[in-house]
Order: structure tokens, then C-alpha cells, then sequence
């Protein structure tokens, strides 16, 4: 794949890479990230051989619940990004190849949707549901993000729709799910690419905005956002502990951004 | 024997006061196995007659009128399902720009095939195995291989053979071939254009070939429709227009094509150009450039009258100097 074969694709590849097989493997390298050990002598420990990224306000090892953070941060983005790109991707193609009223009526719909602000309505939920468990709130934060995605392959669909390809594939024969799928999906897949990469950061940060918040995933499980709110207490005596999650983020969303831009390329034969 | 019968087709636009109608009343038949040229200037409405014939018109237009018959079919009133089984499989299309027509994310053998995938005539392996032959057929050097190129990847020559080749897939009885050579060079244009007369031969099909280069017609159509503002002005065997055109605007479309060995004189190109449908006359839609026009011109519709055997022109002086 020659469009994952740039400085900047390789860096990406290799940031998530690292941080996921650091993840995968924190159980038999890493300490255990909920062991308080020693509660008063090992609190808001400077980083160290013994501690590479210090320890937090329980003195729990960072670098260990950074990795588990991750373990959760990053599949909750993805699999919301996923969610997020899948619906928006079936209402956007539908509308954009549904005629005028069934693509008013979907958008329209979508925008009755998207006038609920994303945070307030899983903090909504949250607030009505303490106990929502993560699947749940990964649900959720897909199901709150799909606008942006419809609107981009409707407006592409409806442009390809109005090409001279399209037309002569309808001159054909093709009927609507082969339009939908061999003409439209085709040609929307690098957008779509991109929009997921976004995505994946958007409700990563989202995610991390609102464990920040108290309303994300739940003390005592590690989480980015979760560990930016504990470090914010301490942010002058030891900002390793909010300086380690908030890297990490950024990197993240970063390597997602860059990462979608190589795909799109490699989706596009003209490029490949 | 009539295959396909057109009959006052009309395809109407929204305008800003009252609808306006690009192909107005647009009648012509084609036999099987016959080439029909329908030619004019752009704008004058022959790619959007052949869309109609499909009713693959862009919206907001529509086909507001007439008919379309294929056999014992009427085209104007299907949709759906039946639309769809007659698109490709007994009407075949090639379009002006194979670069623009083609989906560039899938390989030409693909688009070859999805027709015959599309009608159910073939599994996806067996059109894979015909995509291959079809472009054979129509001359890809290689095809086996190139079946596995995509589009950007081919020369706009083997592109339009490729669109032939999708065109052809189903077997249709009918092709329509919008402006097939214009995107391309003059050295590819007389291979293409071949391409379509033997496949014709061979497969005893109709073809609609629309162009505005008088110099496509003259080798390949049996019989020529001279299309102005929405309307055919004359109808004739390719021969007689060539040497007996009746209707003032083929005689200038005539005389501003060069000729080889005829005697040199300058060139006449039709004053002016096309109105756009909201500003045609009310009465001969080409009065206004005319030069041979006279009192009746402005005042009076023309009627397709008899100008000869099979030859019609929508023009007063057929029935006699003024």
C-alpha cells in the first residue's frame, strides 16, 4: 500500500501500534493499575526507573493505567467512530440517492437530530442512567455522531448522482442497491475513511471530556479523560499525571487524522 | 420494419414563467438494423431526446409527451422494475465522454460485466469470463489483462471501446450512441465509429447515432433527422440530404462543413447561434437566421411537409418559392 508508505502515515501507524500493543500487554509487563501499595509514601511519585511516567494521588503507577486508559479510550472512539460512520454512511447514501422527498424527509430528520448538542445529550443520559455501563456509552457516543458523516456522502452522493457515470449505470439496468453499492459506496469510501478518522478522535475526546466531567467512564476504571480530571488537582506539584494522558490523547488523535488521509488515498485508484 | 418509433416526445423544464420544452414534438422511427444519424448544433436538444428515451431525463425535467415505442412497447409509461429490464438489455447506451461515463473506482472488466450481472444473464464468474470477450470483441489489445485496469489507466480511445463494449454487454437491440467520437481524437474517431457500423452488421442492431458532425453521418447512417430548437426540421436518406437538402438550416450546415475536391469557395457559417428554449419564435424557429425567410416565416408554423420520397423539412419554400 504505497499511500501508508509516507514519514507521516508510518509515524501514525507506529503511534497506535505502540500504544495498542502497550494496551494489549500492560497485564504482564506493567504493575497492576488499581494496587495502591504503599498510600502515603509512593503519592504523586516524580517519574522514575521504577515508575517511568510517576505515580498519581493514589499512588498508582500512571504509565500502568495510561496503558489500560487506552485499552478502553481506544476502542470506545473506534468502535464509536465505526457506529457513528455506518449509520450516518446508510442515511447519507439513501438520501443522497433517494429522489427529492426521501431525501428531504431523511435530512430534514438529521437535522431535527443534530439540534441536540452531542455532550448535553449523552450527559442526559448519563444523569438519568448512573449506572450505564460502557457499551452503552459507546452506543451512545455513536449514535450522537453520525450527522456530520450523512451530510458528507449525501452531498457527495448527490453529486455523483448528477454525473455522467451515473447515468450511464442507471442507462444499464443497475437498480437502486447496485447503485447504492458498486457507484455510490465505491466512490464515497475515501470521504468516508476521513470522516471515521475524525470521528475517532472526536468521541475520544468527547469520551475524555466527559470522564473529565465525571459523566464518562467511571472511577475506579482508568480513563484518559478520567485521568486528565485526577492530574488537574495537582497540575502544579505533579504535572506528569496530567501531562502523560493529555500526550497521549493528542497523539492519538493525531495518528487517526493522518491515518484517515492514508486511506482515503488508498481507496482512490487514481492515487494508488 | 420499425423497431423503435418515437413520436412527438417532449421533455419539459421548469422556466422562469412558464415551462420551457428543449426537445419539443421530436418524432423519428428507426428500423432494424438501420442507422439513423440525428444531428445539430449544441443546444439544440438531441442529447436530452436520447436520455428521454430512457427517461433518464435530469431533474427537474420530465418527459411531458408522446410516445416511445420499442416493438409492441411503450417506453414513456414504464417505471420501475420493467424500466430497469429494458435499460442495457434492449437499449444500449454510449455516452459522449468515456472518462466522465466510466466509474473510476471500479476495473473496466467489472464494468463490463455488472450489466449482464445487473440483468441476471450471467453468475458473476461467467460475466467476469464474457467481460473479457466483449472487450475483445471491440478491440482491446490484450484484454484479459486490461479487464483488470481501471479507467484512468486506458487511452480515451480504448476508454470509449470500453463503453461500447458496456453498452453491448446485454445484447440490446437498440444502441444509442451520444456523440460518441467528440471526446476524441480524429484518428480514433473513424475506428470507433467503424467499431459501431460492424457491430451493427453483425448483431442486426439499430443504431441512434447522435452527433453534430455532418462528416460522422455521411459514411454511416442510412437515413439522417436534421434536429433545430427542440424540433426535427428535415428528415431524409443520407444521400438525398447530401445532395437535395430541402430545409434552409441544412443547406448551412452544409455549406460550413469544408469539402474535399469540390470546387473551393469560402465557407458559410449560419449567422448567429441557438436560441435558448425560452427565446424560440413563435413560429419557424429559425426564421431569425435565416436567409432565405419571408413574411409567412414569421407568422406561420411550419409542418414537417413531403419534400420527397422519405424526405421531410419543416419549411415553407418545400411547398414552392415564395
Amino acid at each position: 500500500m504505497k499511500s501508508f508508505a509516507t514519514p507521516g502515515a508510518r509515524l501514525a501507524l507506529a503511534t497506535l501500534v505502540g500504544l495498542a500493543l502497550l494496551a494489549l500487554l500492560a497485564p504482564w509487563l506493567l504493575p497492576d493499575p488499581y494496587a495502591t501499595p504503599d498510600p502515603i509514601g509512593a503519592r504523586l511519585l516524580a517519574p522514575s526507573f521504577a515508575h517511568p511516567l510517576g505515580t498519581d494521588a493514589l499512588s498508582r503507577d500512571l504509565l500502568a493505567r495510561l496503558a489500560r486508559g487506552g485499552a478502553i479510550s481506544l476502542p470506545v472512539g473506534l468502535t464509536a467512530a465505526l457506529i457513528a460512520s455506518m449509520v450516518g454512511g446508510v442515511v447519507g447514501l439513501t438520501a443522497g440517492s433517494a429522489g427529492a422527498t426521501g431525501d428531504l424527509l431523511l435530512m430534514r430528520g438529521t437535522d431535527i437530530f443534530a439540534t441536540v448538542p452531542r455532550a448535553f445529550a449523552v450527559l442526559f443520559v448519563a444523569a438519568a442512567w448512573p449506572e450505564m455501563p460502557l457499551w452503552a456509552f459507546t452506543l451512545l457516543l455513536g449514535l450522537t455522531g453520525w450527522y456530520a458523516v450523512a451530510r458528507i456522502v449525501r452531498a457527495e452522493s448527490l453529486r455523483l448522482m448528477a454525473t455522467d457515470a451515473l447515468t450511464a449505470a442507471r442507462a444499464l439496468g443497475a437498480g437502486r442497491a447496485r447503485i447504492i453499492f458498486r457507484h455510490l459506496l465505491p466512490n464515497v469510501a475515501g470521504q468516508l475513511a476521513v470522516a471515521t478518522a475524525l470521528g475517532v478522535g472526536e468521541a475520544m475526546l468527547l469520551e475524555a471530556g466527559l470522564s473529565f466531567l465525571g459523566a464518562g467512564v467511571r472511577p475506579p476504571i482508568p480513563s484518559w479523560g478520567g485521568m486528565i480530571h485526577a492530574g488537574k488537582d495537582v497540575l502544579l506539584t505533579a504535572p506528569w499525571a496530567t501531562l502523560a494522558p493529555g500526550l497521549a490523547l493528542t497523539a492519538v488523535v493525531l495518528a487517526t487524522n493522518r491515518l484517515g488521509d492514508a486511506l482515503r488515498d488508498a481507496f482512490d485508484p487514481r492515487t494508488r | 420494419m420499425t423497431l423503435l418509433d418515437v413520436r412527438d416526445l417532449r421533455v419539459a423544464f421548469p422556466g422562469a414563467d412558464a415551462p420551457v420544452h428543449p426537445v419539443d414534438g421530436i418524432s423519428f422511427h428507426i428500423d432494424r438494423g438501420e442507422t439513423l444519424a440525428l444531428v445539430g448544433e449544441s443546444g439544440c436538444g438531441k442529447s436530452l431526446t436520447a436520455l428521454a428515451l430512457l427517461q433518464l431525463v435530469p431533474r427537474p425535467g420530465r418527459v411531458t409527451g408522446g410516445s416511445v415505442r420499442l416493438g409492441d412497447l411503450e417506453l414513456t409509461t414504464l417505471h420501475g422494475e420493467a424500466l430497469r429490464a429494458v435499460r442495457g438489455r434492449r437499449i444500449g447506451m454510449v455516452f459522449q465522454d468515456p472518462l466522465t461515463s466510466l466509474n473510476p473506482v471500479l476495473t473496466v472488466g467489472d464494468q463490463v460485466a455488472e450489466g449482464l450481472v445487473a440483468h441476471g444473464m450471467a453468475t458473476k464468474s461467467e460475466a467476469a469470463r464474457r467481460a473479457v470477450e466483449l472487450l475483445k470483441e471491440v478491440g482491446v489489445a490484450d484484454a484479459g489483462s486490461r479487464a483488470g485496469a481501471y479507467p484512468h489507466q486506458m487511452s480515451g480511445g480504448m476508454r470509449q471501446r470500453v463503453g461500447i463494449a458496456i453498452a453491448l454487454a446485454a445484447e440490446p437491440e437498440v444502441l444509442i450512441a451520444d456523440e460518441p467520437t467528440t471526446a476524441l481524437d480524429v484518428t480514433v474517431q473513424a475506428q470507433i465509429l467503424e467499431l459501431i457500423d460492424r457491430l451493427r452488421q453483425e448483431r442486426g442492431m439499430a443504431v441512434l447515432l447522435i452527433t453534430h458532425d455532418l462528416g460522422v453521418v455521411a459514411g454511416r447512417a442510412d437515413r439522417v433527422a436534421v434536429m433545430y430548437a427542440g424540433q426535427v426540421v428535415e428528415e431524409a436518406r443520407t444521400a438525398d440530404l447530401f445532395t437535395a437538402p430541402a430545409h434552409p438550416y441544412t443547406r448551412g450546415l452544409l455549406a460550413s462543413v469544408p469539402r474535399i475536391g469540390g470546387a473551393l469557395r469560402r465557407l458559410s457559417p449560419i449567422p448567429g447561434t441557438v436560441p435558448s428554449p425560452a427565446e424560440w419564435p413563435s413560429a419557424c424557429r429559425f426564421e431569425p437566421r435565416c436567409g432565405d425567410r419571408f413574411a409567412r416565416c414569421a407568422t406561420e408554423r411550419p409542418t414537417l411537409l413531403g419534400a420527397g420520397a422519405d424526405h421531410h423539412a419543416r419549411c415553407w419554400l418545400v411547398e414552392g418559392p415564395r
